[in-house]
């Protein structure tokens, strides 16, 4: 493997499985991360992501598989002889010591002079707007304070990957959504591989180059927030991913351009082919509510639903169709561009889809 | 809810006679101690004024340089015990919460603390069997010995239970910031420790401090500590100036337990800060 590593390429996985006992939390995961590249592990708690992060950070030892970081075998490195450092999810800053001496302490640790110290920290701290702050202990600053601290002090000693465990997750919406700009430009200025593990999937869509989508330890897709979103790779993706219409369906016909696959009994849609996919093939139709849009004059229906239930959430409004064999259809509209029919509950509406941007899931 | 079932405790009937003699009870006995050993009758029963006579009979009387070999050695058996037990203590802990789960675990923390429950006698007894067995001559090295080994269980206690409030991310923290475990453990675990190893060392040097079975097992002749001197000195008849020896080991006890308590509180206070 080390003689075929790509000259990009800042962690390479191979193969890794990880067990707990009889648990098994990682199942033959494989991903290369890019030099640079703002990379998250995305899943819901229990999917192996901490898991994974921890391995790559030392703090836990592979079962099996291999692990390179620039190249070089990593497997057998402990935490402390890794160029990896981690900003932790309760930022683990040490209370008794100053906010720069914990900035300062892996360049403590790995023995740089003085001097060489309390430049960088001072740089770290002016880079995260916290200069002022330097003398006063991590109890006496914010949430998001302590989270700049974190960072600067996983920072200050230039590892080759920074892991970030959940690091948003004790912030308050607001000051959450700030820190993820904020992340995703100190990432670019700092040119540092992030990798950066969350369960949020808005935040995963927002900072990440690419997304690893994760669940019961392994690896479910891995591309960038378009394609996660636009091109599900199965039901668990579809799913967690963003909201989405999930119908059981039956391939009726299929090439390699497009395919037909039924929608209720009556109704079929033609939505972009799909390889090793052959008529008769059972599995689900992923349709988006936002490509679903209540047909007016131009369009042409693809078919029709009874509105079922209106829920209005600010800047755009869910409707829940009921279709003629009694499958709901959830249907996004934009409050914005909301001069189309307004519906009521009980109205016989007419629903145009966007059938190239739904997707067939086949049965896994 | 804790604050409104303790406030629910007060309206038992009941409850403040018992609490006012139990009170009593505890501490009658002490505050008469106290207050006898100011007085200037030699009787122990009968008042007769205020007066430091027996305070001075302590430190200057007939008995004074005796008694003052055995506070000295009270107090220098106390301190080296209290260090090693600590030490160990502090090993013991680290080791116990600090790996995970393994067989044999509560079976450990049971030896660990058996020596508590233990009824001291027994101790008293199998220690001196024990140094008979291998020919160590009774004296001051016994008693040491000794204490140290008692003194364990008392000093693991505040200590294991501070490091079970620590979380195990700090050292994690510290070792992906370059530092071995030499480091995390001296530049990160001990300061936060810290709190709970003084506790550990004030509760140990008391217990040291204070005890009179093992010590008086294991002294062999001629070596005394306060409490075996006080004890023989008793079999020849209370005098005054045994209530001022008393009065003031226990205001050495109160200064440790109070010491010991705000070393606590301020560790809490700054841990959580």
């Amino acid at each position: 493997m080390t003689e075929h590593h790509q000259e990009n390429v800042a962690v390479a996985a191979n193969s890794l499985f990880k067990n707990y006992g009889s648990v098994e939390a990682l199942k033959d995961v494989s991903l290369s991360i890019n030099d640079n590249e703002f990379f998250t592990l995305l899943g819901p708690s229990g999917c192996g992501k901490t898991t994974l992060l921890r391995i790559i950070a030392g703090f836990e030892a592979i079962t099996a598989g291999t692990l390179f970081l620039h190249g070089k075998n990593i497997a057998d490195l402990p935490a402390n002889k890794r160029p990896v450092n981690t900003v932790f999810q309760n930022y683990s800053l040490f209370p008794h010591m100053s906010v720069a001496d914990n900035v300062g302490f892996g360049l403590e640790m790995q023995g740089k002079d003085k001097n060489q110290i309390k430049q960088r920290t001072h740089e770290m701290l002016e880079l995260v707007q916290l200069g002022e702050y330097a003398d006063r202990k991590p109890g006496q600053l914010s949430g998001g304070q302590q989270q700049r601290v974190a960072l600067a002090r996983a920072l200050a000693p230039q590892p080759e990957v920074l892991l970030l465990d959940e690091p948003l997750s004790a912030l308050d919406l607001k000051l959450r959504k700030a820190m993820r700009l904020e992340l995703k430009q100190i990432q670019e200025n700092a040119g540092i591989t992030f990798i950066f593990v969350t369960h949020d999937q808005e935040e995963a869509l927002t900072m990440s180059d690419r997304i690893a989508v994760m669940s019961q330890g392994e690896l479910q897709q891995l591309g960038t927030a378009t394609q996660i979103y636009q091109e599900p790779r199965n039901r668990f993706v579809a799913d967690f991913i963003g909201e989405s219409n999930l119908i059981p369906t039956t391939v009726l016909s299929s090439d390699i351009h497009t395919m037909r696959c039924k929608l209720t009994d009556s109704i079929s849609i033609a939505i972009p082919g799909k390889e090793s996919v052959s008529e008769g093939d059972q599995g689900e139709l992923c349709i988006r509510p936002e490509r679903i849009r209540l047909s007016n004059a131009d369009e042409s229906a693809n078919l029709e639903g009874v509105v079922d239930g209106i829920v209005y959430l600010g800047t755009d409004t869910q409707l829940l169709f009921k279709l003629d064999d009694q499958q709901t259809l959830s249907v996004r509209t934009q409050n914005a561009d909301n001069d189309g029919p307004v519906v009521e509950v009980g109205q016989r509406v007419g629903l145009h889809i966007d059938e190239s941007s739904c997707r067939f899931l086949p049965e896994s | 809810m804790k604050t409104k079932a303790l406030d629910q405790i007060k309206r038992y009937p009941g409850f403040f006679p018992m609490a006012v003699l139990c009170l009593f009870l505890l501490y009658t006995p002490l505050v008469i101690v106290m207050i006898y050993s100011f007085n200037d009758s030699p009787s122990i029963t009968l008042w007769g004024g205020f007066s430091l006579r027996w305070y001075e009979d302590v430190f200057f009387g007939l008995e004074a340089a005796k008694l003052r070999k055995a506070a000295w050695n009270s107090v220098s058996i106390a301190a080296m015990a209290a260090i090693c037990a600590t030490t160990i203590a502090t090993a013991a802990a680290v080791g116990m919460v600090r790996s995970g789960a393994w067989r044999g675990k509560t079976a450990s923390f049971a030896l660990l603390n058996l020596p508590i429950m233990v009824p001291e006698i027994v101790t008293a007894v199998a220690t001196l069997i024990f140094f008979s067995m291998i020919g160590f001559k009774a004296g001051y090295a016994t008693i040491l010995i000794a204490h140290v080994v008692f003194c364990i269980p008392f000093a693991y206690l505040p200590i294991a239970a501070r490091l079970e409030g620590i979380d195990s991310n700090y050292e994690q923290a510290a070792l992906d910031l370059y530092a071995t475990r030499w480091q995390a453990f001296k530049r990160v675990l001990l300061p936060l420790l810290a709190p709970g190893i003084i506790s550990g060392f004030l509760l140990a040097f008391i217990i040291s401090l204070d005890d009179f079975i093992i010590t008086n097992f294991v002294k062999g002749a001629g070596v005394e500590t306060l409490p075996t001197a006080i004890y023989g000195a008793i079999r020849q008849g209370i005098k005054p100036n045994i209530m001022a020896i008393s009065t003031l080991m226990l205001l050495v006890s109160i200064l440790f337990v109070t010491v010991s308590y705000f070393v606590g509180r301020n560790g809490e206070k700054k841990h959580e800060g």
